[in-house]
Formats: structure tokens, sequence, C-alpha cells
């Protein structure tokens, strides 16, 4: 299974006439992919991953009356995957999402990065985002990688607009100076 | 180094863009559907599939998949159902069986998967009220996650069908699943959770029995699986749970043999932190915070 990085947030909706809420299965079917690659980049380690995505489906199944298909899926999809995460770490004590282990980095799976990335760039760019504090990175993750608006990644985090632009800010500033740690080490 | 600032930025950006479009694991869509299926009855999310020959599931899926149309398409003719499964009638033909479940979500998606599904749901009558919603919903054996977020089960769309009021007494929790059924794919999660305590991992552990309570919900394994799981969350850390759970084990499995190495493991937990620093990532653990 692939995913698609296409998000539908770019069209303006018709406001003329409600907008159809998405049924399940294809969400489910649509989304996986997001919500697992949203997962692990919050730190979810490569083992616990299904079961944290079940748990995620699961909520988003329970919630899904009150979403309102005029705002983007995917930042609300991510605000469930952003909580459970941080539940997950601090349910079970999960802070070993650590920087020494990307096992899925030498997973000998096709992948698209193959031929166009080098295998170190990635395990350092995976690794810069590994060690943001949480609340920056998911921020940083809506806004900068999955190109989502700031209102809506506020909106989405439950977070003001100012606190998201700050943590913005402060995240870019994070990830920039790990990866010239990193770099300047010979890591990895 | 020589890039400047925002060049390292934009590559950097570059590069976990393009991450997030590599494959997930294969299957994964399958696995997870199931579970849905097994832990809050939501159905209709992908044709099911299980343990056994690949090769034999593979070559009887479509077969099966057709028939199992048909019927439905018979049955929703005559007004009597959307939902549909097939478990053990299939099961001599692929091994452990193959089971398929589909659900009118506007459009039936019933394609052959040539992977296979754990274990066999029981045939399910024809409900005159078809639903995708179950009337129950099972916690996720992986545990509280979804708490704060989750809340009564509700339809997802107003136009969808009620939720059931009735639910089918055959809801996955309630399944009887004996010793002998999917006795391998038992095993199997059970040796990955033993597997994962050898080597310090409480969370995959965890993660193991939450696969096999979702799958087997009830099973002669129980005892064993549970005693697996405290020691996971004796691991972890979470003693409180740990305690309340071989207090429970206790009164269930009375004079069990695995008593003894439970309250040894409760007196003397491993650290955490021990099993972190053996896997040399102790570092990151409090540098996150």
């Amino acid at each position: 299974m692939t995913f698609s990085s296409t998000e539908p947030w770019v069209s303006e909706p018709d406001l003329a006439e409600p907008l159809p809420r998405p049924a399940f299965p294809a969400l489910f079917r649509e989304q996986l992919g997001y919500v697992w690659h949203a997962l692990r980049r919050l730190g979810v380690r490569e083992g616990d991953l299904e079961d944290v995505t079940h748990d995620v489906f699961l909520a988003v199944f329970r919630k899904l009356a009150h979403y309102d298909p005029a705002r983007p899926l995917r930042p609300w999809l991510f605000g469930f995957a952003f909580r459970i995460a941080s539940d997950y770490r601090e349910r079970a004590r999960h802070r070993l999402e650590v920087p020494g282990d990307f096992s899925a980095i030498e997973d000998e799976r096709p992948n698209a990065l193959d031929g166009v990335v080098q295998r170190q760039t990635l395990a350092v760019a995976r690794r810069a985002l590994a060690e943001l504090e949480l609340g920056r990175r998911a921020v940083f993750i809506l806004h900068e990688l999955d190109e989502c608006p700031m209102p809506e990644v506020a909106l989405a985090l439950g977070i003001p607009v100012n606190t998201a632009y700050s943590r913005l800010r402060l995240a870019r500033a994070d990830l920039a100076a790990t990866v010239r740690r990193l770099r300047s080490k010979g890591e990895p | 180094m020589t890039l400047d600032q925002d060049a390292l930025d934009a590559e950097i950006i570059d590069v976990l863009r393009g991450d997030a479009r590599s494959e997930v694991p294969p299957e994964l869509d399958q696995r997870v559907a199931s579970r849905l299926a097994a832990s809050a009855g939501i159905f209709g999310l992908s044709t099911a599939v299980t343990a056994g020959s690949q090769a034999a599931a593979s070559a009887t899926a479509a077969t099966a998949v057709t028939t199992a149309a048909s019927a439905a398409k018979l049955l929703t003719l005559g007004g009597l159902a959307k939902t549909l499964a097939l478990g053990m009638a299939l099961g001599s033909t692929v091994g452990l069986g193959l089971h398929v479940s589909f659900q009118q979500w506007g459009a039936p998606a019933v394609r052959p998967r040539p992977a296979a599904v754990v274990a066999a749901r029981p045939l399910r009558a024809a409900t005159p009220a078809p639903s995708p919603y179950a009337g129950s919903a099972v916690r996720p054996p992986s545990g509280d996650a979804s708490a704060d977020v989750a809340g009564p089960l509700e339809p997802p769309h107003p136009s969808s069908p009620e939720p059931r009021t009735n639910p089918s007494p055959e809801l996955p929790g309630e399944r009887v699943v004996s010793a002998g059924v999917g006795l391998a794919a038992q095993q199997a999660l059970l040796d990955a959770a033993r597997a994962a305590l050898r080597r310090g991992d409480g969370g995959a552990a965890l993660a193991a029995i939450g696969r096999h309570t979702a799958e087997f919900p009830r099973t002669a394994f129980e005892e064993e699986r549970e005693a697996v799981a405290i020691k996971a969350l004796v691991l972890l850390g979470n003693l409180s749970e740990a305690r309340a759970r071989t207090e429970q084990f206790d009164a269930r499995f009375q004079k069990s043999l695995l008593t003894p190495s439970l309250r040894a493991e409760l007196r003397g937990p491993r650290k955490l932190a021990d099993s972190v620093t053996d896997r040399g990532v102790s570092s990151q653990t409090t540098s996150e915070h």
C-alpha cells in the first residue's frame, strides 16, 4: 500500500450545500497510510504502530459524527493521532523513541525515496524529527510536512494560533540545530 | 557542513515529506480492519482473510468471494440482510479457515486477498436491521489510549443506518476459540510476546498480547496470555495494574503453576531503565523531556 500526500484542503468547500461526511470504510482505506505515518513521526515505535493505529481509527469511528466536513480531514485525524500518541508515550513510559532506534531505516522494503535521497540523509532527518519535543513536532509535521495552514494546525491541536506559530519557530530552530549536530559528528 | 540554513531545512523537509510516501507494512489494512471488527464490531472495512496456506487461500479466495457475493445478493434481494459471514464452511478448503465478511457501505468492497485471517467467525444469521455499527464497543486490546477521545459509539453519518440495537450474540468478544483453532497463530503470538519480554520490550509484548486477545478472546491459552501480560506490565513499571491483574489472575486461575513466577516478578521488577540501557538507548529517555 502506498500513501499519497495529496490532501484536499486546498480546495474551497462549497458552502451552498452541506458537504457529505466521509463514510468510515472509505476514510479507513484512504487515510490508513496517513495515520500510520503520522504516528510513526510522532514517535510510536515500529512494534506498536499497528496497535496504536487501531486505537486511532477506533476513536475516529466513535467521533466521526462530530467531524465537520467543511474542514480538512487530515488535520482532524492528526489531532486523534497526536492525543493518542501522547497518551501512549505517557502511559507505557514509551519515551523510547530514540535517535538510535531506526530499525525501519534498515528495512529493505521498496521505498519511494530509494534512488532519490541518500539513506543517511533520511536517517538524519528522522532522527532530528524524533528529537523534537512532541508539541513542537506536531506543529512542524502538520504545517511543514503536511502543508496544513496554521489556523487549521492550531484547531487540530487545540492550541492558540500564536502558540502554534511559536512552536513552529522553535521546532525549526531545534531541527536545524540537531541536523547540524548530527552532521558535524558524521552521524548516523 | 556547506549547506546554508535554508537549503538544509529544505532538504530535510523534502526528505521527511518523501518518507511519508513510503509504503506501510504489507497487509496492514487487513490486520487493522480485522482488529477493528474484533474490538468494536466495525465490519465492512475489508475482506477478511486468514492463516493457512497462502497459496490455498489465494486459489480459493476468488471462488469463495464469488460464492459469498452471490449469496449476499440473494439475501439482499430477499430483503433479509446486508451482512453475510462465511467461515467454517470454507475452512476445510483453506485449511485453518477463510473468513469473508462484508457489508454494504454504499458499494460493497469484496475482493479476494491472498493472505489469511486468523480465525473463522461463526456463521452469523441474517439480521433484519443491518448496520455497520455493532451495539457494543469492546475496549481496544492495546489499552486505554483512546480514552480521552473515545465517546459513545455513534453512527458516523446521518444518512447511515441506525445503530444496531440488538447486537448479535456472536460478537467477537464472546467468541470461544478452542485451543485447536488457529493453534499455530495463537502460539506464534504468544511466542512473540515472550520473546519481547526476554529482550525487555514490554510494549511489544503487550502489543502481541493485545493482538492475541483481539483475535482469540476466549481460548485455552488465556492463563498463559494473562501471565505474559502481567509480566509485561511489570516490565513497563505499571505495578499497580500488574498487581490488580495478578489478583484477578489468582482468583480466576487458582493454584496456577504460573502464580509463583508472577509473584516473583512483582517482588523484583526489572527496571525499565535497565532494559533501555541494555539496548543502548537510555539517553533519549531523558533527553526528550
